[in-house]
């Protein structure tokens, strides 16, 4: 188990390097110059050459990659152009949005998920099945900005249960912080609910097609207990590679999301960051995503050895 | 013969495909007293395993039983899926031909075993683990190696069908079913998992059911047999009487096919060992088997009148209380062994 987990930490930090270069090269190639957007347009030849010394744009590129990736490993992620503030003072409150955001899709992803492919399996080739599976269809379907949309229509405007948009901050209760999660929280999580969903209906079917099945409902488990007690613990194992997975998408949908619900989160900072053409502060916060998405990939493969015992503990 | 723990009378299991309806076991008559060790034989296809599952009541859902099926008193066939769960793994259990994938992968072996005492005798999952050790020691997968915590792919298929026995076994059942026990097993561990079912049913008195198509298995391990072909009973009775007699073409036929059975046919003196015969043909699809002997277009000994109508199971001879019966126009006479 050791040897298993050190052997990952090392691939976790060769394969965030890896990511950090093709981020900074990504950053290099990149047209606009972030000294003409701070200056303007009409600027003189004379201004900008010296703003791009005061950035450390007149040393070679290897240089200010070193420098860059040496700060990030202790925290230093540089300054923004555009804030003129450590990157790292940005991230604070903006953290504190963006993850609490993630966890709640990404439980609604996997809680969903297991109702609506459990559910499906279970009445497999019945009318359930058939709407449920119509469902998850739609859900595919449907982009999450159009769903943030209706959402907000309906449970916003219409019905007045949660906020339209922006974040109260956690100061005034956690509840009230949670409310204004709640919608961009669904609109995230649904559609990869109905994506895993799927996945999930399909693992249950193959475990109830099990000998082991019949060896439980042999013991006197009716078929709901079965199901549950046997079935469900192994489809688990395919569900979890699918959530780690999706953890990346989520991430991208938090810039689109964050950006129709105006939170104040990572996914926002982003996108204003790349619209004006802050390229310390993009490099550095989808360095920073990459490396979370790894992380979680990291954590699925725990969760791996605890789901499968094959895995954790090897045969005598 | 006071009232027999498992009877079927006239028990047909068909299966709806399109308009139709096919008999996959079809109009079978069996008694099982308590204490008797029955075995099933027939090759693959003639329906011994849907007669287990019937039983158990785990036929596969297009399927459905008519005609009676007694366990204990209480009609099997009728009786809802909450009350069956209540019988199955508590009255009745059942050991499958496949150890290796009918054990959970996720599960420890020890809270496999003790599931059903907890489920069936409401005890305590500490309780039923010492249950599950107690059993563990009885099947022959002793402490410290054999911990209730191993996980089936640490064990292997012996040992495997050890745990699956010991599974069977922990609510005391009055009725084991077993699949082809030893099918899937090594030789070397075939002997030593049927000295052990041996054993425990001797110790505990449980009936048992035995499927197989090793005939030297049916002959140490049960003292009733039924022949089965194409979903029917053909020749049932004493072991030793079917063994001497095969009254039914197919059985002799089985029986000659298989090398326990060859060695007990009659040879003239000095003869080497018979080569092994195989019976003409396959056995009849479900869908295509005629109205008259199953067996009549695979038999040696086929006349007229065995296309005109389907035998009864008639009544051979009777041998401490034990029906010698076979369903054939024209059984073979002669012994096989006197």
């Amino acid at each position: 188990m050791i040897s298993f987990i050190s052997g990952r930490l090392l691939s976790l930090m060769v394969t965030t390097l890896v990511a950090s270069i093709v981020v900074f090269m990504l950053m290099q190639v990149l047209p606009g110059d972030p000294a003409l957007i701070i200056l303007g347009m009409n600027a003189e030849p004379e201004t900008v050459a010296a703003l791009h010394r005061q950035l450390g744009f007149d040393q070679p590129m290897w240089l200010r990659y070193l420098q860059w990736i040496g700060g990030f490993f202790v925290g230093d992620f540089g300054t923004s152009i555009t804030y003129s503030v450590p990157i790292s003072e940005l991230l604070g409150p903006r953290i504190m949005v963006t993850v609490p955001l993630a966890l709640m899709s990404m439980l609604i992803s996997i809680f969903g998920a297991i109702v609506i492919g459990v559910y499906a399996a279970a009445n497999r080739g019945k009318i359930g099945d058939t709407i449920a599976m119509g469902i998850a269809q739609i859900g595919v379907a449907i982009p999450n900005f159009w769903l943030a949309l209706l959402l907000i229509l309906l449970f916003a405007l219409k019905l007045l249960w949660f906020p339209a948009s922006g974040f109260s901050g956690w100061d005034d209760g956690i509840w009230n912080g949670l409310r204004s999660l709640v919608l961009p929280a669904l609109a995230l999580g649904l559609p990869l609910a109905a994506i895993l969903g799927r996945v999930t209906r399909s693992a249950v079917i193959e475990t109830l097609g099990e000998d082991f099945i019949r060896t439980a409902r042999a013991k006197g488990l009716s078929r709901s207990a079965a199901l549950w007690k046997h079935a469900v613990p192994n489809a688990l194992i395919p569900v979890v590679t699918i959530v780690g997975l999706q953890f990346s998408f989520l991430l991208a949908g938090t810039i689109i999301i964050e950006n129709v619900f105006n939170l104040p989160g990572i996914g926002r900072l982003v996108f204003q960051a790349i619209a004006q053409r802050d390229l310390v502060t993009v490099q550095s916060l989808v360095t920073l995503l990459a490396a979370s998405v790894i992380i979680v990939n990291f954590v699925v493969d725990l969760v791996y050895g605890y789901l499968d015992p094959r895995l954790s503990n090897g045969g005598h | 013969m006071t009232q027999p723990l498992l009877r079927m009378a006239d028990l047909s299991v068909e299966l709806p495909i399109g308009d139709t309806k096919i008999d996959i076991i079809a109009n079978t008559n069996l008694e099982l007293g308590r204490g008797e060790r029955l075995g099933i034989v027939g090759e693959s296809g003639s329906g011994k395993s849907i007669t287990a599952l019937a039983v158990m009541g785990l036929l596969p859902q297009k399927m459905r039983v008519r005609g009676e099926l007694i366990f204990d008193g209480h009609d099997l066939a009728k009786m809802s899926e909450e009350t069956f769960c209540k019988f199955r793994g508590r009255r009745m259990a059942m050991i499958f031909q496949e150890p290796m994938t009918a054990l959970n992968p996720v599960k420890p072996i020890g809270a496999q075993i003790a599931e059903g005492r907890i489920l069936h005798l409401g005890e305590t999952r500490a309780d039923a683990e010492k249950r599950a050790r107690l059993l563990l020691d009885k099947v022959g997968l002793p402490a410290p190696r054999f911990n209730l915590d191993l996980y089936p792919h640490q064990l292997s298929g012996g040992q495997r069908q050890r745990v699956m026995i010991a599974t069977a076994i922990a609510c005391e059942p009055d009725l084991l079913i077993a699949d082809e026990p030893t099918t899937a097993l090594d030789v070397t561990v075939q002997a030593q998992i049927l000295d052990l079912l041996n054993d425990l049913i001797d110790d505990t008195g449980m009936t048992l059911m035995l499927i197989t198509h090793d005939l030297g298995v049916v002959s140490e391990m049960t003292n009733r047999i039924a022949v089965m072909y194409a979903g029917r009973v053909v020749e049932t009775g004493r072991t030793d009487d079917v063994f001497a007699r095969m009254a039914h073409p197919y059985a002799r036929g089985l029986f000659a096919a298989s090398p326990h059975g060859a060695g007990l046919m009659p040879r003239p003196a000095g003869a080497g060992r018979p080569r092994l015969t195989a019976i003409p043909g396959v056995v009849p699809d479900p869908f295509e088997r005629p109205p008259y002997c199953t067996f009549a277009d695979r038999c040696g000994f086929v006349r007229d009148d065995c296309r005109q109508s389907m035998p009864a199971l008639d009544l051979l001879s009777t041998n401490e209380g034990i029906e010698h019966r076979a369903a054939c126009l024209h059984p073979c006479e002669s012994l096989v062994r006197p």
